[in-house]
């Protein structure tokens, strides 16, 4: 790939990005959250044109540019999110767009589920092809992804972040997968933001960052310290300025609480904790260890199947009107104060299409300082929103206009602004500072330690550990629903986290 | 015990059951296209436009072709009967064109244009009602009837088809069997082919079947054409029941399809099972009329009419069994999207 | 600020140019109009060639880029959508010749619509492109549409419009009797437009109007025919029970897709076939006037219940009206809830999470509303709505239930979702379609009276606004995206779309998939 070049409406993804990739290597590409590492992936596989630059595959351009086209030329793609049909078996996942067919026209089920069986065996990776696809695990469901690739006669795998939704042992398995792959001539191009993984299984890497490439190194000639470097841009994780921690009264008891997640399986299995006012309490952990259910239990929006949560000392979950769970209200979170910086603010944290005024209300909008008998008060709508505004320095510092035209550190900072109005005695912060520019994310965290000295209670979520690390001031780590440990900042460092977020302290 | 009697009476004879499959034929016919428009994810309301349209087109066509032979009389004499059988069936031809072009402006509109499924459906239904009520009269000269065409006839079996088993088995139109070829040939092509394979995966998961290199957007277009097709087909079959074209003839059967598609949880079978039942329920009001028992005479149709609507409510509802939609239905594709 | 006012002395120096461009180009084809092509076909073909224009500018502007500049591109604008209007409405006036109205209207309505299209470019080109270009160009399609049907027929159009303007100024009550029926059919399409209008808002799709009508006027007929209430509180009472009986009906669906995710949609769609066999079942049979009587209808109201209809209002203002026109006071009562519609949506906390529900449902929940609650009232308001018709067709039109009647006056809640549509689900937007769907309307009665075309050609020229529109609101989204992104590649910021809270609110997006009952 060479001097590709992407802009979407507001964001330049990819800025002259120069790629190469030899036959054999297991190549990684990394870059944080928003480099521009799946955009430029996007355009390899065909699904999206480049607004500049070209595309190679073993040396012969790829025309057209489509997904078939660059199928033909020998590449193949494992996406982060799995591109399965689940009412369908696994021989017909694999299959589809290539299928044999007896007379042209019928599907041969049995040589589709034959040529699989070949298939799994010369790579290892076993898996029924009668099997639905809905009834295999996350683990089976990305081998099915590797095979639909290498039934293609892929040369070239992309495989996009893919143990962001693997438990360690997957992890393990698709090492070997990998191997096996490189050891049949294959290339693999390894898509990830974990440093880890990158230094354990790939040959070479490139680094972006902002959408341009940071750097190119040998794996063997680097370290994970250079890696990060090149990744963030700055020489190391830049300590933000805090005075010690001063911890008051429990705010937050969270105890013995269950829920389940996506498929209805368990997500949250029997966690407690303490959050006290005046601290910030981090919960590290690969993303999709349960915080995002946790946190949504927190808020009201999923519901609990056991346990028990108190805000300043009244419990808030209270049984659901039909079914055993329990559930917490959303008047009760505003009366006793909790506010929540979601993870996704375009998902859950913003109306995007509502004005920043309107936006900055949301939640609070049926308090009394808001509206009349019958109508909404316009003037103390705009007064809160100019005050806000002005207080978060928010551009453009307009109330009227959309929150869809701000960019994601303004969008971010509605958020913030809009959940720090409510004055909580508990902020739930997610992921604060995702795909937020460097001035914001100062600017953020300097406001959630502002209101730690104000004797706030903060829950800090992030998959960055620098993040947490440089803001909490306990740490406490999910792994597969539990909490497995809780360490003081001071006890706490990357390879001891890292540790316990891959389970490794059972 | 006399009701008891009534009723089994009523349910055997052939008056029930051979008006059950007639009946039941049109809704089977677009309920098939709508199994393919909506397995390749368009949700496609317009079965009740395309089928109208259709009967319209089949009538004019017919009408065009047998005018000739038919003379000046309807109904009358006909001079040569090969021309006949070629413009009865060139009728049913014109009719599934017509229910393709139809389908097509549907198509253009939700797959080209990616507008919404359903406000797109509601306008093929009214363009349709208007565009056939106002070429009626510039063909025929009323709004509201076109002139009676030559009907296609049962094959004549002598004293076997006048016999119970005669009648119920073989006596109806070659569209009847030529509508359950067609079911046998859906359910083949949707779960047998590759082409069924591709469509399905376009209706699941169209990001998926784009990343395999399958065109969502050509195979939703055969999905909605098919379905055009289909319902052209069926509306061919009303006219060639009634032998005439009359103001919105199709008259919400389109709908029922719909129901009946759904009932049948978007298989060929299951819609056959559905449209059956409803038809079955539609017949049997009618001959409750006729009833020798004044209790099941007094039973008011409005009842009947209900079922086919009130037990797709349940169904979506998720009171009487649970439907699962293709999980992209009515969403168009957005191929640049991330 | 002197940069704004520099711009809009440009776009209205622009529109005078076009505006003469215009005039010229009319005087060429009246000129032409001598020509063996006739005057009907030429001005059909520079409709084509306008529309063609306008598309073709918008297209370029984009591709190249220039878009982001907004003076040339409103110029082209102003040319684009300009010109055609002023060539329809030219014909129409040279049509017209005798009616003097029209011909001293038509210059100054062509050069207004100029006028202010070119404004609203420079102030909103947003709004324009994403709002009120695609009514624009449906109307204008269904315009040509209607001309290529009349031609089909044998009649040159310009000369069937010309009869038609110079028939409807005949007999008594020449125009008023026209602009009555207007206000008679634009009563129950404005009723249903707001119905889907508002219910669209929230995100859903409201296809049960005929349902939601049939019940309504059953409910208030009957509770009507009660005897001994005394007026004041009868009225109310029946037509409280109409308007419940709406909102129930159109609550079914929404509590079906609230709790079990039924989709709205085919639901409503049932329900309407079960709404008129249930209704017939009970003017046939319990509700029935008189066990002897054929006809499918209910016993009368009282006659305390009959509201007065326009022309004896206007006679108090001494204003002479038709008094056959069955335009009734409940036409200022829809006009009315438009209003209270408008309100309820952008200025009360309620209205706030209806459209917050519609826009991101996500996000409504995680600002505590409750969404399944959302759905569910929207749904009985969207139904009320549609059941405030009782009060026109009861009260106000035939004062009994009668079936088949219903059953015929009930297609205006089809007929909702192309106002609402044209309307662009806006109060004020839908008050202006149903007065121009009513005009189509009787327009089609007149050329049926007329000319011996159908008029049934209004049902096509309905379809193909409805169709043309969801087409063009795509194309304009998506030119106005790309808008967006030749404004940040020109390395301009993206422009405010102003403080119009009110008309700039995009759409939400459309509801989930139909028929996902068990998904």
């Amino acid at each position: 790939m060479r001097g590709i070049t992407k802009v979407f409406p507001r964001v330049v993804a990819n800025r002259d990005v120069d790629l190469s990739v030899e036959p054999g290597e297991i190549h990684a590409l990394i870059g944080e959250n928003g480099a521009g590492k799946s955009t430029l992936m996007k355009i390899l596989y065909g699904l999206q044109a480049p607004d500049a630059g070209t595309v190679r595959l073993f040396g012969a351009p790829l025309h057209p540019h489509t997904p078939a086209a660059a199928i033909r030329a020998g590449l193949g793609m494992v996406h982060q999110h799995f591109m399965l049909l689940p009412p369908l078996t696994v021989a017909e996942n694999v299959v589809l767009g290539q299928e044999p067919a007896r007379l042209g026209v019928f599907l041969d089920r049995d040589r589709a589920e034959a040529e699989l069986l070949a298939l799994s065996e010369r790579y290892r990776l076993s898996v029924d092809p009668r099997a639905r696809v809905e009834s295999l695990s996350v683990g089976q469901e990305q081998r099915v992804e590797i095979l639909k690739v290498l039934y293609r006669g892929a040369r070239v795998l992309i495989l996009d972040e893919p143990t962001a939704v693997l438990t360690p042992p997957e992890v393990e398995e698709l090492y070997a997968i990998l191997r096996a792959l490189k050891a049949e001539g294959k290339t693999v191009l390894f898509i990830s933001h974990k440093l880890a993984e990158v230094m354990a299984v790939t040959d070479r890497v490139t680094v972006m960052r902002r959408g341009e490439v940071a750097g190119r190194v040998n794996t063997r000639d680097t370290s994970r310290e250079e890696l990060a470097r090149l990744m963030v841009g700055r020489p190391v994780l830049f300590a933000v300025e805090k005075p010690p921690a001063r911890p008051g009264a429990i705010a937050l008891r969270v105890q013995g609480l269950s829920a389940l997640g996506h498929r209805e399986l368990p997500a949250v299995r029997d966690v407690s904790f303490d959050a006290l006012a005046g601290e910030i309490l981090g919960i590290a952990g690969v993303e999709g260890n349960g915080q995002t259910e946790l946190i949504e239990v927190l808020t009201g929006l999923r519901e609990a199947t056991a346990g028990s949560v108190e805000l300043a000392g009244q419990e808030i979950l209270r049984p659901g009107r039909f079914r055993k769970t329990l559930r917490a209200r959303p008047n009760d979170l505003l009366r006793l104060g909790m506010g929540h910086v979601p993870e996704d603010r375009h998902k859950r944290g913003l109306v995007l299409d509502y004005s920043v005024a309107d936006n900055l209300v949301l939640g609070r909008h049926r308090l009394r300082e808001f509206n009349g008998f019958l109508l909404r008060r316009g003037g103390a709508l705009l007064a809160h929103a100019r005050e806000r505004i002005a207080s978060f320095d928010i551009r453009p510092p307009d109330p009227h206009v959309p929150a869809r035209a701000l960019s994601g550190g303004n969008q971010q900072k509605i958020v913030v602004a809009r959940e720090l109005a409510r004055d909580p005695r508990v902020l739930l912060a997610c992921q604060p500072t995702r795909g937020v520019d460097i001035g914001a994310i100062e600017s953020i965290h300097r406001r959630l330690i502002e209101e730690r000295e104000r004797g706030k209670s903060i829950l800090l979520v992030s998959a960055e550990l620098s993040e947490i690390l440089s803001l909490a001031d306990r740490i406490a780590v999910m792994y597969g629903g539990r909490i497995v440990g809780t360490l003081d900042r001071i006890d706490a460092n990357e390879e001891r986290l890292g540790q316990l977020m891959t389970g490794g302290a059972h | 015990m006399n009701l008891l009697a009534d009723l089994w009476h009523i349910l055997w004879s052939v008056e029930t059951l051979t008006g059950t499959i007639r009946l039941s034929i049109p809704l089977l016919l677009a309920a098939l296209g709508g199994v393919f428009s909506e397995r390749s994810g368009v949700v496609n309301i317009a079965l009740e436009g395309i089928m109208l349209n259709a009967a319209f087109a089949t009538v004019l066509a017919t009408h065009a072709l047998t005018h000739p032979a038919v003379g000046e009389v309807p109904g009358g004499p006909f001079a040569d009967p090969d021309l006949l059988v070629f413009g009865m069936w060139s009728g049913v031809a014109a009719g599934m064109a017509a229910g393709v072009l139809t389908a097509l402006i549907h198509a253009v509109v939700t797959v080209t244009a990616k507008a919404d499924q359903i406000v797109s459906g509601v306008g093929v239904n009214l363009l349709a009602i208007g565009s056939t009520q106002f070429l009626c009269f510039k063909f025929f000269g009323s709004t509201s009837n076109s002139p009676t065409i030559p009907a296609i006839r049962p094959w004549d079996l002598g004293d076997f088809g006048q016999s119970f088993l005669g009648q119920v088995l073989f006596g109806y139109s070659p569209l009847v069997y030529l509508a359950f070829g067609v079911l046998a040939l859906a359910h083949v092509v949707l779960f047998r082919t590759t082409f069924g394979l591709r469509l399905q995966a376009v209706g699941e998961h169209p990001r998926a079947a784009d990343t395999l290199g399958v065109s969502v957007g050509r195979m939703r277009y055969a999905g909605v054409l098919l379905s055009g097709a289909l319902a052209g087909l069926g509306g061919a079959y009303l006219t060639s029941d009634v032998a005439q074209f009359t103001q919105n003839m199709t008259a919400g059967r389109g709908y029922i399809a719909l129901a009946a598609m759904i009932l049948g949880k978007w298989t060929p079978g299951g819609a056959l099972g559905a449209c059956l039942l409803f038809a079955f329920a539609q017949k049997f009001q009618f001959a409750l009329r006729g009833a020798p028992s004044p209790l099941l005479q007094s039973i008011p149709s409005q009842f009947t009419d209900m079922i086919p609507y009130l037990l797709t409510i349940l169904v979506l509802a998720g009171l009487v069994g649970r439907a699962r939609a293709p999980a992209a239905l009515g969403k168009p594709y957005e191929a640049s999207e991330a | 600020m002197s940069r704004t006012l520099g711009r809009q002395a440009l776009a209205l120096a622009g529109c005078l140019v076009v505006g003469t461009l215009g005039r010229g180009l009319v005087r060429l084809v009246d000129a032409l109009a001598g020509s063996p092509l006739g005057p009907g076909t030429v001005g059909a073909l520079s409709l084509v060639a306008g529309f063609a224009v306008a598309l073709a500018a918008v297209r370029a502007c984009v591709r190249t880029g220039r878009y982001a500049l907004s003076e040339p591109f409103s110029a082209g604008l102003a040319i684009g959508v300009g010109f055609p209007g002023l060539l329809a409405v030219r014909a129409v006036a040279a049509a017209a010749a005798s009616a003097t109205w029209l011909t001293w209207l038509g210059w100054p309505a062509a050069l207004g619509i100029g006028v202010a299209l070119g404004l609203g470019c420079v102030a909103a080109p947003e709004f324009v492109l994403t709002r009120l270009l695609a009514p624009v160009c449906a109307v204008g399609c269904a315009a040509l549409v209607g001309m290529i049907c009349l031609a089909l027929m044998g009649y040159d159009p310009v000369a069937a419009a010309h009869e038609v303007v110079h028939g409807a100024q005949q007999g008594k009550w020449g125009l008023r009797d026209d602009l009555g029926y207007i206000l008679y059919n634009a009563t129950p399409l404005l009723l249903t437009g707001l119905a889907v209008a508002s219910a669209f808002r929230t995100g859903l799709f409201n296809i049960g109007g005929r349902g939601q009508i049939l019940v309504s006027c059953l409910a208030c007929a009957w509770v009507g025919a009660f005897p001994g209430l005394p007026g004041f509180l009868h009225l109310p009472l029946a037509v409280g029970s109409g308007v419940l009986a709406g909102a129930a009906w159109g609550a079914i669906p929404g509590l079906l897709k609230a709790w079990r995710g039924a989709h709205e949609v085919i639901i409503t769609i049932m329900m309407n076939f079960v709404a008129a066999a249930l209704t017939g079942y009970f003017c046939t049979y319990p509700l029935k006037e008189s066990a002897s009587s054929l006809i499918p209808q209910t016993a009368p109201i009282s006659e305390s219940l009959h509201v007065p209809r326009l022309a004896e209002l206007l006679k108090r203002a001494d204003i002479e009206f038709p008094g056959y026109v069955q335009a009734n006071v409940s036409l200022l009562v829809a006009l009315l809830l438009a209003g209270a519609v408008y309100v309820f949506l952008w200025h009360t906390r309620w209205g706030y999470e209806l459209r917050a529900v519609g826009l991101n449902p996500s996000a409504a929940e995680y600002g505590g509303i409750r969404v399944p609650r959302a759905i569910a009232m929207a749904m009985a308001l969207s139904g009320a709505l549609s059941g405030a018709c009782c009060l026109d067709f009861i009260c106000g039109q035939k004062y009994r239930y009668m079936h088949d009647d219903a059953m015929a006056y009930s297609e205006n809640g089809f007929l909702g979702i192309a106002v609402a549509l044209l309307g662009q689900n806006h109060p004020a937007g839908v008050v202006a379609a149903a007065f121009f769907f009513a005009f189509l309307v009787r327009l089609g009665g007149l050329v049926e009276f007329h000319t011996h075309v159908p008029k049934d050609l209004v049902l096509v020229l309905q379809a193909v606004i409805i169709l043309f529109l969801i087409v063009g609101n795509e194309v304009f989204r998506r030119l106005a995206e790309r808008y967006r992104a030749s404004l940040v590649r020109s390395g301009r910021s993206v422009p405010a779309t102003g403080g119009s809270a009110a008309g700039a609110d995009p759409a939400p997006a459309s509801a989930a998939a139909p028929g996902g009952g068990g998904a």
